[in-house]
Protein backbone atom coordinates (compact mmCIF):
# COMPACT_ATOMS: atom_id res chain seq x y z
CA UNK A 1 0.00 0.00 0.00
CA UNK A 2 2.81 2.65 0.92
CA UNK A 3 4.33 1.56 -2.41
CA UNK A 4 1.68 2.34 -4.20
CA UNK A 5 1.15 6.01 -2.74
CA UNK A 6 5.11 5.97 -2.95
CA UNK A 7 4.67 5.09 -6.73
CA UNK A 8 1.27 7.39 -7.15
CA UNK A 9 3.17 10.54 -5.50
CA UNK A 10 6.32 10.11 -7.97
CA UNK A 11 4.45 9.87 -11.40
CA UNK A 12 2.27 13.06 -10.22
CA UNK A 13 4.99 14.94 -9.76
CA UNK A 14 7.04 13.77 -12.08
CA UNK A 15 4.26 14.68 -14.57
CA UNK A 16 4.17 17.98 -13.49
CA UNK A 17 7.86 18.64 -13.32
CA UNK A 18 8.08 17.53 -16.74
CA UNK A 19 5.32 19.80 -18.29
CA UNK A 20 7.01 22.77 -15.86
CA UNK A 21 10.08 22.78 -17.87
CA UNK A 22 9.30 23.42 -21.70
CA UNK A 23 8.84 26.76 -21.90
CA UNK A 24 6.06 28.23 -24.50
CA UNK A 25 7.93 28.83 -28.48
CA UNK A 26 6.27 29.97 -31.41
CA UNK A 27 6.16 26.51 -32.31
CA UNK A 28 3.28 26.10 -30.15
CA UNK A 29 1.56 29.37 -31.75
CA UNK A 30 2.71 27.65 -35.28
CA UNK A 31 4.61 30.52 -35.62
CA UNK A 32 8.36 30.54 -36.22
CA UNK A 33 11.14 33.44 -37.27
CA UNK A 34 11.99 32.26 -40.83
CA UNK A 35 15.60 29.78 -40.92
CA UNK A 36 16.75 31.90 -43.95
CA UNK A 37 16.34 35.32 -43.72
CA UNK A 38 14.85 37.39 -46.62
CA UNK A 39 17.91 39.98 -47.09
CA UNK A 40 17.11 40.36 -50.66
CA UNK A 41 13.75 41.68 -49.55
CA UNK A 42 15.72 43.65 -46.48
CA UNK A 43 18.21 45.05 -49.07
CA UNK A 44 15.16 46.32 -50.85
CA UNK A 45 13.21 48.20 -48.82
CA UNK A 46 16.84 49.71 -47.60
CA UNK A 47 17.16 50.93 -51.31
CA UNK A 48 14.01 51.94 -51.46
CA UNK A 49 14.51 53.87 -48.39
CA UNK A 50 17.07 55.80 -49.39
CA UNK A 51 16.04 56.71 -52.65
CA UNK A 52 13.00 58.11 -50.90
CA UNK A 53 14.89 60.00 -48.67
CA UNK A 54 16.47 61.52 -51.87
CA UNK A 55 13.12 61.89 -53.75
CA UNK A 56 12.23 64.10 -50.64
CA UNK A 57 14.99 66.44 -50.62
CA UNK A 58 15.37 67.02 -54.05
CA UNK A 59 11.75 67.37 -54.27
CA UNK A 60 11.95 70.28 -51.52
CA UNK A 61 15.09 71.98 -53.28
CA UNK A 62 12.95 72.03 -56.26
CA UNK A 63 10.59 74.31 -54.70
CA UNK A 64 13.18 77.33 -54.24
CA UNK A 65 13.22 77.51 -58.32
CA UNK A 66 9.78 76.81 -58.71
CA UNK A 67 8.21 79.81 -56.53
CA UNK A 68 11.17 81.61 -58.01
CA UNK A 69 10.27 81.11 -61.86
CA UNK A 70 6.61 81.93 -60.92
CA UNK A 71 7.21 85.48 -59.00
CA UNK A 72 9.81 86.22 -62.55
CA UNK A 73 6.89 85.06 -64.57
CA UNK A 74 4.80 88.24 -63.77
CA UNK A 75 7.07 90.28 -65.20
CA UNK A 76 8.60 87.94 -67.59
CA UNK A 77 6.62 89.94 -70.51
CA UNK A 78 8.18 93.25 -70.22
CA UNK A 79 11.83 92.50 -69.29
CA UNK A 80 14.09 90.59 -71.77
CA UNK A 81 16.73 89.91 -69.09
CA UNK A 82 13.68 89.23 -66.33
CA UNK A 83 12.10 86.83 -69.17
CA UNK A 84 16.09 85.13 -69.27
CA UNK A 85 16.29 84.84 -65.42
CA UNK A 86 12.82 83.50 -65.59
CA UNK A 87 13.62 80.43 -68.30
CA UNK A 88 16.83 80.02 -66.54
CA UNK A 89 15.14 79.11 -63.05
CA UNK A 90 12.63 77.24 -64.90
CA UNK A 91 14.99 75.00 -66.29
CA UNK A 92 16.55 74.66 -62.84
CA UNK A 93 13.31 73.68 -60.98
CA UNK A 94 12.16 71.40 -63.47
CA UNK A 95 16.24 69.72 -63.69
CA UNK A 96 15.55 69.09 -59.89
CA UNK A 97 12.11 68.16 -60.61
CA UNK A 98 12.40 65.27 -63.04
CA UNK A 99 15.69 63.77 -60.87
CA UNK A 100 13.36 63.97 -57.93
CA UNK A 101 10.77 61.54 -59.41
CA UNK A 102 13.40 59.93 -61.01
CA UNK A 103 13.91 58.61 -57.84
CA UNK A 104 10.61 57.74 -56.72
CA UNK A 105 9.87 56.14 -60.07
CA UNK A 106 12.50 53.61 -59.59
CA UNK A 107 12.44 52.99 -55.71
CA UNK A 108 12.29 49.20 -55.36
CA UNK A 109 8.85 48.49 -54.11
CA UNK A 110 7.82 44.88 -52.92
CA UNK A 111 4.87 43.17 -55.08
CA UNK A 112 1.41 43.48 -53.85
CA UNK A 113 1.85 46.62 -51.76
CA UNK A 114 -1.19 49.03 -53.28
CA UNK A 115 -0.67 52.89 -52.24
CA UNK A 116 -2.61 53.98 -49.04
CA UNK A 117 -3.53 57.67 -47.03
CA UNK A 118 -1.19 60.56 -48.01
CA UNK A 119 1.12 58.76 -50.11
CA UNK A 120 -2.38 57.80 -52.43
CA UNK A 121 -2.86 61.49 -52.75
CA UNK A 122 0.89 62.79 -53.43
CA UNK A 123 0.96 59.96 -56.22
CA UNK A 124 -2.79 60.57 -57.52
CA UNK A 125 -1.22 64.73 -57.35
CA UNK A 126 1.94 64.16 -59.43
CA UNK A 127 -0.75 62.78 -62.20
CA UNK A 128 -1.79 66.63 -62.34
CA UNK A 129 1.76 68.19 -61.79
CA UNK A 130 4.01 65.58 -63.72
CA UNK A 131 2.50 66.17 -67.09
CA UNK A 132 1.99 70.11 -66.47
CA UNK A 133 6.13 70.24 -65.78
CA UNK A 134 6.02 69.10 -69.44
CA UNK A 135 3.43 71.36 -71.14
CA UNK A 136 4.49 74.79 -69.18
CA UNK A 137 8.26 75.02 -70.52
CA UNK A 138 6.71 74.31 -73.86
CA UNK A 139 4.06 76.54 -73.55
CA UNK A 140 7.00 79.03 -71.97
CA UNK A 141 9.19 78.56 -75.45
CA UNK A 142 5.97 79.72 -77.06
CA UNK A 143 5.44 82.63 -75.38
CA UNK A 144 8.86 83.35 -75.02
CA UNK A 145 9.13 83.28 -79.08
CA UNK A 146 6.63 85.17 -78.95
CA UNK A 147 7.56 88.12 -76.64
CA UNK A 148 11.04 88.39 -79.11
CA UNK A 149 9.16 89.21 -81.89
CA UNK A 150 7.71 91.64 -80.16
CA UNK A 151 3.85 90.25 -80.27
CA UNK A 152 1.46 89.57 -77.53
CA UNK A 153 0.93 86.33 -76.12
CA UNK A 154 -1.92 84.22 -78.16
CA UNK A 155 -3.28 80.82 -78.99
CA UNK A 156 -1.87 78.25 -76.83
CA UNK A 157 1.37 80.58 -75.28
CA UNK A 158 -1.84 82.11 -73.28
CA UNK A 159 -2.06 78.74 -71.00
CA UNK A 160 1.30 79.38 -69.71
CA UNK A 161 0.93 81.21 -67.01
CA UNK A 162 -2.40 79.62 -65.77
CA UNK A 163 -0.92 75.99 -66.16
CA UNK A 164 2.10 77.22 -64.03
CA UNK A 165 -0.09 78.19 -61.73
CA UNK A 166 -1.75 75.19 -61.56
CA UNK A 167 1.50 73.26 -61.61
CA UNK A 168 3.06 74.80 -58.25
CA UNK A 169 -0.07 74.66 -56.56
CA UNK A 170 -0.31 70.77 -56.82
CA UNK A 171 3.19 70.72 -56.39
CA UNK A 172 3.13 72.52 -53.26
CA UNK A 173 0.06 70.61 -51.91
CA UNK A 174 1.57 67.17 -52.58
CA UNK A 175 4.57 67.80 -50.62
CA UNK A 176 2.11 69.29 -47.94
CA UNK A 177 0.36 65.97 -47.74
CA UNK A 178 3.42 64.18 -46.69
CA UNK A 179 4.53 66.34 -43.71
CA UNK A 180 1.18 66.84 -41.96
CA UNK A 181 -1.67 64.83 -41.20
CA UNK A 182 -4.76 65.91 -42.78
CA UNK B 1 5.88 -0.88 16.71
CA UNK B 2 5.97 -1.85 12.85
CA UNK B 3 2.50 -1.77 12.28
CA UNK B 4 2.85 1.84 13.61
CA UNK B 5 5.85 2.83 11.62
CA UNK B 6 3.62 1.47 8.69
CA UNK B 7 1.33 3.62 9.79
CA UNK B 8 2.88 6.99 10.58
CA UNK B 9 4.69 5.95 6.89
CA UNK B 10 1.38 6.15 4.73
CA UNK B 11 -0.41 8.85 6.39
CA UNK B 12 2.88 11.15 6.03
CA UNK B 13 3.19 10.07 2.41
CA UNK B 14 -0.56 10.81 1.95
CA UNK B 15 -0.08 13.98 3.31
CA UNK B 16 2.90 15.14 0.94
CA UNK B 17 0.53 13.81 -1.68
CA UNK B 18 -2.13 15.83 -0.68
CA UNK B 19 -0.23 19.10 0.06
CA UNK B 20 1.55 18.76 -3.24
CA UNK B 21 -1.85 18.07 -5.10
CA UNK B 22 -3.42 21.31 -3.47
CA UNK B 23 0.05 23.49 -4.47
CA UNK B 24 -0.61 22.57 -8.37
CA UNK B 25 -4.58 23.88 -7.71
CA UNK B 26 -5.00 27.42 -7.99
CA UNK B 27 -7.48 30.38 -8.22
CA UNK B 28 -9.95 28.51 -10.21
CA UNK B 29 -10.77 31.67 -12.61
CA UNK B 30 -7.36 31.34 -14.11
CA UNK B 31 -5.45 28.16 -14.31
CA UNK B 32 -5.38 26.11 -17.35
CA UNK B 33 -4.38 26.97 -20.43
CA UNK B 34 -5.65 29.68 -22.66
CA UNK B 35 -5.76 30.73 -26.01
CA UNK B 36 -5.79 34.27 -27.81
CA UNK B 37 -8.69 34.45 -29.50
CA UNK B 38 -9.04 38.25 -30.41
CA UNK B 39 -6.19 40.78 -30.04
CA UNK B 40 -5.88 44.85 -30.95
CA UNK B 41 -2.42 46.34 -30.76
CA UNK B 42 -1.44 49.48 -31.25
CA UNK B 43 1.80 51.79 -31.47
CA UNK B 44 2.18 55.43 -31.18
CA UNK B 45 5.14 56.93 -33.40
CA UNK B 46 5.01 60.85 -32.37
CA UNK B 47 7.11 63.32 -34.57
CA UNK B 48 7.16 67.44 -34.84
CA UNK B 49 4.49 67.77 -37.91
CA UNK B 50 2.56 64.60 -37.13
CA UNK B 51 1.80 61.47 -34.90
CA UNK B 52 1.56 57.88 -36.45
CA UNK B 53 -0.95 55.32 -34.99
CA UNK B 54 -0.13 51.31 -36.68
CA UNK B 55 -2.75 48.98 -35.59
CA UNK B 56 -2.20 45.04 -35.88
CA UNK B 57 -5.49 42.54 -35.13
CA UNK B 58 -3.45 39.74 -35.96
CA UNK B 59 -1.31 38.71 -32.65
CA UNK B 60 -1.24 35.21 -31.48
CA UNK B 61 -0.83 33.81 -28.17
CA UNK B 62 -0.95 31.35 -25.33
CA UNK B 63 -0.82 31.62 -21.73
CA UNK B 64 -0.37 28.57 -19.10
CA UNK B 65 -1.21 29.53 -15.70
CA UNK B 66 -1.35 27.44 -12.32
CA UNK B 67 -1.02 27.60 -8.82
CA UNK B 68 2.50 29.91 -8.68
CA UNK B 69 2.10 31.90 -12.11
CA UNK B 70 0.78 32.50 -15.87
CA UNK B 71 3.36 32.08 -18.14
CA UNK B 72 2.54 34.22 -21.27
CA UNK B 73 3.90 34.20 -25.23
CA UNK B 74 2.49 36.75 -27.31
CA UNK B 75 3.26 36.81 -31.11
CA UNK B 76 2.78 39.54 -33.35
CA UNK B 77 3.64 39.37 -37.28
CA UNK B 78 5.25 42.67 -37.81
CA UNK B 79 3.57 43.52 -41.10
CA UNK B 80 0.25 43.22 -40.02
CA UNK B 81 0.63 46.61 -38.61
CA UNK B 82 -1.28 49.30 -40.61
CA UNK B 83 -0.46 53.57 -39.84
CA UNK B 84 -3.07 53.81 -43.15
CA UNK B 85 0.11 54.86 -45.20
CA UNK B 86 1.65 52.33 -47.44
CA UNK B 87 4.94 54.29 -48.00
CA UNK B 88 5.44 54.74 -43.54
CA UNK B 89 4.62 50.87 -43.18
CA UNK B 90 7.02 50.18 -45.60
CA UNK B 91 9.55 52.31 -44.43
CA UNK B 92 8.57 50.63 -40.61
CA UNK B 93 9.35 47.44 -42.22
CA UNK B 94 12.84 48.45 -43.45
CA UNK B 95 13.41 50.35 -40.22
CA UNK B 96 13.04 47.48 -37.51
CA UNK B 97 14.36 45.14 -39.94
CA UNK B 98 11.45 43.29 -40.37
CA UNK B 99 12.74 41.22 -43.60
CA UNK B 100 15.09 39.28 -41.40
CA UNK B 101 12.88 39.13 -38.34
CA UNK B 102 9.21 39.06 -38.89
CA UNK B 103 7.50 38.61 -35.98
CA UNK B 104 7.50 40.79 -32.27
CA UNK B 105 7.29 38.45 -29.41
CA UNK B 106 6.26 39.57 -25.79
CA UNK B 107 7.07 36.61 -22.86
CA UNK B 108 6.29 37.07 -19.49
CA UNK B 109 5.73 35.02 -16.16
CA UNK B 110 2.80 36.76 -13.68
CA UNK B 111 3.29 35.84 -10.47
CA UNK B 112 -0.45 34.39 -9.52
CA UNK B 113 -1.02 36.86 -6.72
CA UNK B 114 -1.18 39.51 -9.23
CA UNK B 115 -3.40 38.22 -11.12
CA UNK B 116 -6.20 38.50 -8.39
CA UNK B 117 -6.04 42.15 -8.60
CA UNK B 118 -7.91 44.39 -11.36
CA UNK B 119 -4.85 46.46 -12.46
CA UNK B 120 -0.96 45.68 -11.98
CA UNK B 121 1.86 46.35 -13.10
CA UNK B 122 4.66 43.82 -14.61
CA UNK B 123 7.30 43.47 -17.02
CA UNK B 124 7.68 41.71 -20.07
CA UNK B 125 10.90 40.13 -22.16
CA UNK B 126 10.25 41.54 -25.74
CA UNK B 127 12.04 40.28 -28.71
CA UNK B 128 11.97 42.55 -31.23
CA UNK B 129 14.18 43.76 -34.81
CA UNK B 130 16.59 40.76 -33.70
CA UNK B 131 17.39 42.11 -30.04
CA UNK B 132 15.56 40.99 -26.78
CA UNK B 133 14.74 43.09 -23.76
CA UNK B 134 13.20 43.92 -20.90
CA UNK B 135 10.04 46.16 -20.61
CA UNK B 136 9.05 47.42 -17.14
CA UNK B 137 6.21 49.38 -16.37
CA UNK B 138 3.63 46.84 -18.47
CA UNK B 139 0.24 47.80 -16.69
CA UNK B 140 -2.21 45.12 -17.03
CA UNK B 141 -6.10 45.34 -16.21
CA UNK B 142 -7.92 41.71 -15.97
CA UNK B 143 -11.31 40.58 -16.47
CA UNK B 144 -12.11 37.10 -16.37
CA UNK B 145 -15.73 35.99 -16.80
CA UNK B 146 -17.04 32.37 -17.73
CA UNK B 147 -14.00 31.16 -18.79
CA UNK B 148 -12.84 34.16 -21.14
CA UNK B 149 -10.37 36.30 -20.30
CA UNK B 150 -10.29 40.31 -21.18
CA UNK B 151 -6.81 41.32 -20.35
CA UNK B 152 -5.83 45.18 -21.87
CA UNK B 153 -3.17 47.26 -21.09
CA UNK B 154 -0.40 49.78 -22.21
CA UNK B 155 3.17 49.85 -22.16
CA UNK B 156 6.16 51.82 -24.09
CA UNK B 157 8.93 50.64 -26.37
CA UNK B 158 12.54 52.35 -26.66
CA UNK B 159 13.53 51.64 -29.76
CA UNK B 160 16.78 52.46 -28.72
CA UNK B 161 16.63 49.46 -26.06
CA UNK B 162 16.58 47.36 -29.88
CA UNK B 163 19.43 49.05 -31.73
CA UNK B 164 16.63 50.82 -34.02
CA UNK B 165 17.92 53.90 -35.53
CA UNK B 166 14.49 56.46 -35.00
CA UNK B 167 13.21 57.63 -38.70
CA UNK B 168 12.74 61.23 -39.46
CA UNK B 169 11.13 63.40 -41.64
CA UNK B 170 12.62 66.83 -42.97
CA UNK B 171 15.38 66.59 -40.41
CA UNK B 172 13.32 65.83 -37.28
CA UNK B 173 13.25 62.48 -35.60
CA UNK B 174 10.11 60.85 -34.18
CA UNK B 175 10.69 60.30 -30.40
CA UNK B 176 12.45 57.04 -29.05
CA UNK B 177 9.36 56.20 -26.45
CA UNK B 178 7.19 54.56 -28.56
CA UNK B 179 4.16 53.75 -26.44
CA UNK B 180 2.14 50.23 -27.31
CA UNK B 181 -1.56 49.71 -26.24
CA UNK B 182 -3.28 46.35 -26.43
CA UNK B 183 -6.72 44.36 -25.51
CA UNK B 184 -7.04 41.02 -25.70
CA UNK B 185 -9.58 38.32 -25.55
CA UNK B 186 -8.51 34.98 -24.21
CA UNK B 187 -10.27 31.49 -23.98
CA UNK B 188 -9.56 28.18 -22.93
Amino acid sequence: MIRKIAVAFCLIAATHLAAAEKPLSLNDLDMQQPTSANAALQKDLETRSSMLKWHQWVGIAAIVPMVGTYVLGTQAQSSADTRNLHMAMGISAAALYFTSASFAIFAPKPDGIKDTGSTKWHRYLSYVHLPLMIAVPILGNMARQQAERGEQTSGAANFHGPAASLLLGTYLISVTVLVFNF
Amino acid sequence: MRSSAKLVWSGGLIFLLALFSVSQAGPPALTGNYNLAESKVSYTVNHAFKKAIGISKSAKGKARCNARECEVLIAVPVNTFDSGDSNRDLHMLETVRAALFPVLTVRGNIESSLLTKPSFTTQFQVEFAGKTATVSGVVLKLDAAGGVLKATGSLTLRLSQFGIKPPSLLGFSVDDEVPITFESTWQR
